[in-house]
């Protein structure tokens, strides 16, 4: 399925296929927007998820080309903010890759070697004070999967 | 001088967010080596009920069903990004050329690193820049400058895209 899937405190979750987007029978910014402590986004091989134990702020977005064919999706784009709370409840952020190889973990360049964990096939990012305010964004093309931190979510 | 010189591309044809769409390619009609093009207004606009972002324009190669140049789309990209590098490094003018405040300069002109997917050259025009609101339309001329030294004519595609960020 490309698109991208939230995931909510109560367990429940949000799915926005291009499918149903294209259709207007999914948006991201005007769906629940409360409660997310997950989000997944895929291009139908590869699929990248952030998420925690505890409520988070997140967004989405992607960026196309257009030209005389039409309109093509060339990076999917998921990003959580790292709040003050967040570094206060000493939370840790797990962003993993899902896909024909076995999930790995792909934070190494957001923390420091000390400040992961793992636990099977996820690895987690301990929130240090350097990281608050900013936004821990995972980008994803037709091949590869990057990871950034910035303080201006696009 | 060749007089032969006629460039098609293809326009914007955007699905989500919809844009106003020209189904149609545009040609400019055929240049004198040594001059530009006659102008191609573009007009942009969405029918998103939010603003798309990190606007860019750029060049590749044509990308269309309805080639009938010469020597085939990547060539003919090849040739006018050429034209653009040869201008940018000092030489004599040549390549696709954009003026974004419609005051009949070609402010830019595409050349390698600058216009092209990798490095899109930033939408200036409109009322912010990098950005296409709801309901706004944004207006761009186009033109393409065929070196003095051309003498080869022909007929080359090109398509010119527009890359952007959008939250669904």
């Amino acid at each position: 399925m490309e698109g991208w899937t939230k995931y909510f405190i109560d367990s429940t979750s949000e799915n926005g296929s291009d499918k149903l987007i294209e259709a207007g029978k999914a948006s991201w910014r005007r769906g629940r927007l409360d409660g997310m402590v997950a989000a997944d986004i895929s291009n139908g091989k590869v699929t990248v998820s952030i998420g925690s134990p505890a409520v988070g702020q997140f967004w989405q977005s992607d960026t196309f080309i257009s030209s005389n064919v039409g309109t093509k999706c060339i990076e999917r784009r998921v990003e959580r903010y790292i709040s003050k709370e967040d570094f206060e409840a000493n939370l840790y952020i797990y962003i993993r890759k899902k896909g024909i190889e076995a999930s790995v973990l792909l934070v190494p360049f957001i923390a420091k070697p000390s400040e992961l964990h793992s636990a099977g096939f996820e690895q987690y990012c301990a929130i240090t004070r350097d990281l608050v305010g900013q936004w821990i964004i995972a980008e994803l093309n037709d091949k590869e999967v990057s990871f950034y931190i910035t303080k201006d979510k696009k | 001088m060749s007089n032969g010189f006629k460039v098609t591309i293809g326009n914007l044809a955007i699905t989500d967010p919809d844009f106003e769409e020209i189904v149609e390619d545009q040609d400019f009609d055929g240049t004198y080596a040594g001059n530009g093009s006659t102008s191609i207004p573009l007009y942009i606009s969405h029918n998103s009920t939010s603003s798309i972002t990190g606007c860019g324009l750029f060049m590749q190669a044509y990308t269309g069903a309805d080639y009938s140049g010469v020597n085939g789309p990547t060539e003919d990209y090849n040739d006018i990004l050429a034209w653009g590098d040869a201008y940018n490094a000092g030489g004599e003018e040549g390549g696709f050329q954009i003026d974004q405040d419609n005051d009949e300069v070609f402010e830019s002109t595409i050349y390698t690193g600058n216009g092209t997917l990798a490095v899109p050259i930033s939408l200036t025009a409109g009322a912010n820049p990098g950005i296409i609101a709801a309901d706004e339309e944004v207006h761009i001329d186009v033109r393409i400058f065929v070196p003095a030294s051309e003498t080869s004519a022909r007929n080359l595609y090109i398509d010119f895209g527009l890359k952007y960020t959008y939250t669904s």
